[in-house]
């Protein structure tokens, strides 16, 4: 016997599917949603759908957008000169909102991992080389800003020696202590990091 | 060091256990099947933050317990002074279980938030995970502030024999590396970070050489886990060569007083470093011998250099006595390693580790028996467990408590 109205199970399991969210929260997100007004429900499925519908990646830095190029791809405030190489879309987000950068980006889509089959070929790492070659000598630098860890390294490893040939200056972004943080509560990784990077201090 | 207190709820069998110890001597006793190696295990676990028995940690959990979790707790005693060791282990049903959500922790506390949340303009933040949800995995906590579990091991240092280790000799070599491994990791933390992450290379390394060998991928893509292995396996390799020089001396004592001429241990790495040269030169050189390998390594899709091939050989003279021993010979060896550990982790850390020996007393005959006991006389904390008291000499009976376990309950 259906006890309950097939049309809020649906929606449960809809949500169900999402990331971070359970079936208890499912439910509790579905009777929210039923019990708010009309107009308001309307608005998060057509955000739902716009979302959709009109998110492309650029077909420049591969970045999510609505208009291709992207804004940031179009912009020229920007140092065309300078790309920074991330993993994804939600690195941009990071990076815009340290306000300081000023160059452009490459979106790789992931990082390389053979245990999880993710070869060069499922990432925009050739779409990257071309743009550098084809941009006639525009691109002085490129940051490898890949995720510090073993799969993000060795991304970066990858990248380096096809780039290298295009007389570009390659680099990577620096690894050590997060601002405002104590360094009795930083790892022995990071610490060690640290202190590898070390400069000379200009006080 | 000692326990002065185990606290079990929910492992395994046993249900609430509030177990007072202290320094001396512990002779667990029951019958099969009613707890004892469960409580050994409890031990160990607080000395590696693994269990050395169980495939997955869900297993640790009492069957039918309530709470979807287990939890280890124990106040320690250490030479530089006291400190609370609590381990929580949480194995919440799975999602398909109607009961998944009825952990209810989190429903009440997240309350209007959602609201106030709302669609704001620019794109929203992820949404955060579920606070205090019960996700499976563990959570250790030291004096009652959350840690992570690779800055936990070795606080407290545990040398473990069980009827398993009689076969050490003549077991796989993986037996060996293990112990090795346990060894280390309790005495070193970055020998302990070394190995993790060293794991995390070789699966992605040989998942690469199959990439390779299916013209997935490039050869050339292996320089850089080339440079990674080597820089992890070298140090690996040194401070096993030293663990297996600094147990000879004990090992080769021990040996004899059991009658038979020494024990020459005899360490066999799959790639000798030599320890005088520079570890980076150490590297270049090892790096260099992978380079040698390539071909083959692809061709058999394997990583087939480094720490993960090494063994340990027991010799007796110019004999192997995983080969030519007796059965009585293999096993005092294995004794002789399980007291030479004994004595390189309190050389190396400072401080005794606590001794348990499950079962394994009627596995060994009068004579190892006996030297067995001899030596355990200066250790701190020795917790025996026995199927069979009558098995335990008088004098050591004797100065012991005893504690008899029956059904997952101490008496």
């Amino acid at each position: 016997m259906q006890t309950t109205a097939a049309a809020v199970t649906a929606l449960i399991e809809e949500f169900a599917k999402l990331p971070g969210i359970g079936p208890k929260t499912a439910q509790r997100l579905t009777f929210f949603l039923l019990r708010s007004p009309a107009d308001q429900t309307r608005r998060l499925a057509d955000a739902i759908i716009r979302m959709k519908e009109q998110v492309i990646t650029c077909s420049t830095c591969f970045n999510i957008t609505e208009t291709d190029p992207c804004p940031i791809c179009a912009s020229p405030q920007r140092d065309h000169g300078l790309i920074c190489v991330v993993e994804e879309p939600l690195d941009v987000l990071a990076i815009e909102k340290t306000d300081t950068f000023r160059g452009v980006y490459h979106v790789l889509n992931g990082a390389l991992s053979p245990m999880e089959g993710i070869g060069p070929k499922d990432l925009r790492i050739a779409e990257l080389v071309a743009r550098v070659q084809h941009s006639s000598g525009e691109v002085r630098e490129v940051i490898l800003a890949t995720n510090p860890n073993y799969e993000g390294d060795y991304t970066a490893a990858y990248i380096a020696p096809l780039l290298r040939p295009l007389n570009v200056t390659l680099t990577r972004l620096a690894r050590g202590l997060p601002l405002g943080g104590d360094l009795e509560y930083a790892d022995e990784g990071t610490l060690s990091r640290a202190l590898e990077g070390r400069r000379a201090f200009e006080g | 060091m000692y326990l002065e207190s185990l606290d079990l709820t929910d492992f395994r069998n046993y249900e609430a256990l509030r177990l007072s110890l202290g320094a001396g001597r512990f002779i667990v006793a029951g019958d099969n099947a009613q707890g004892k190696s469960n409580l050994c295990e409890a031990i160990r676990m607080l000395a590696t933050m693994r269990s050395f028995r169980a495939g997955t940690d869900r297993e640790l959990v009492r069957w039918g317990s309530a709470g979807h979790f287990a939890r280890i707790a124990s106040d320690i005693a250490r030479v530089d002074g006291t400190l609370r060791l609590e381990i929580i282990i949480s194995a919440p049903p799975s999602a398909e279980d109607p009961l998944a959500s009825a952990a209810g922790l989190w429903a009440g506390e997240q309350g209007s938030r959602d609201e106030v949340g709302g669609m704001g303009a620019g794109l929203p933040p992820m949404p955060p995970a579920p606070p205090s949800r019960v996700a499976a995995g563990k959570r250790i906590k030291v004096n009652g502030a959350a840690r992570r579990a690779i800055d936990c091991v070795g606080l407290v240092t545990v040398v473990l024999f069980e009827p398993a280790d009689l076969d050490l000799v003549i077991g796989s070599p993986s037996g060996r590396r293990h112990f090795m491994d346990v060894t280390l990791c309790q005495i070193s933390r970055s020998y302990c970070r070394a190995l993790s992450h060293y794991q995390r290379v070789l699966t992605q390394r040989s998942a690469l050489l199959r990439r390779i060998r299916d013209n997935q991928d490039d050869p050339r893509a292996l320089d850089y886990w080339d440079g990674q292995l080597a820089a992890l396996a070298v140090p690996i390799i040194i401070e096993r060569a030293g663990l297996v020089t600094r147990c000879m001396p004990t090992a080769d004592q021990v040996a004899l007083k059991l009658g038979g001429r020494g024990l020459r241990l005899e360490y066999q790495p799959s790639y000798a470093v030599d320890a005088e040269l520079p570890p980076a030169t150490a590297v270049a050189a090892f790096t260099e011998k992978l380079a040698s390998l390539r071909r083959r390594e692809i061709a058999q899709g394997v990583n087939l250099l480094g720490p993960h091939r090494d063994d340990l050989a027991f010799m007796e003279g110019p004999v192997n006595l995983a080969v030519y021993g007796s059965r009585g010979q293999q096993r005092g060896a294995a004794l002789a390693l399980k007291l030479a550990e004994l004595e390189a982790i309190e050389i190396e850390t400072g401080d005794q580790p606590i001794l348990v020996l499950d079962d394994v007393l009627s596995e060994l005959d009068p004579t190892r028996r006996a030297a067995l006991l001899e030596s355990v006389g200066e250790i701190s904390q020795v917790i025996l467990t026995t199927a069979e008291p009558e098995s335990i000499p008088r004098a050591f009976a004797a100065s012991a408590r005893w504690l008899n376990v029956r059904d997952g309950e101490i008496g």
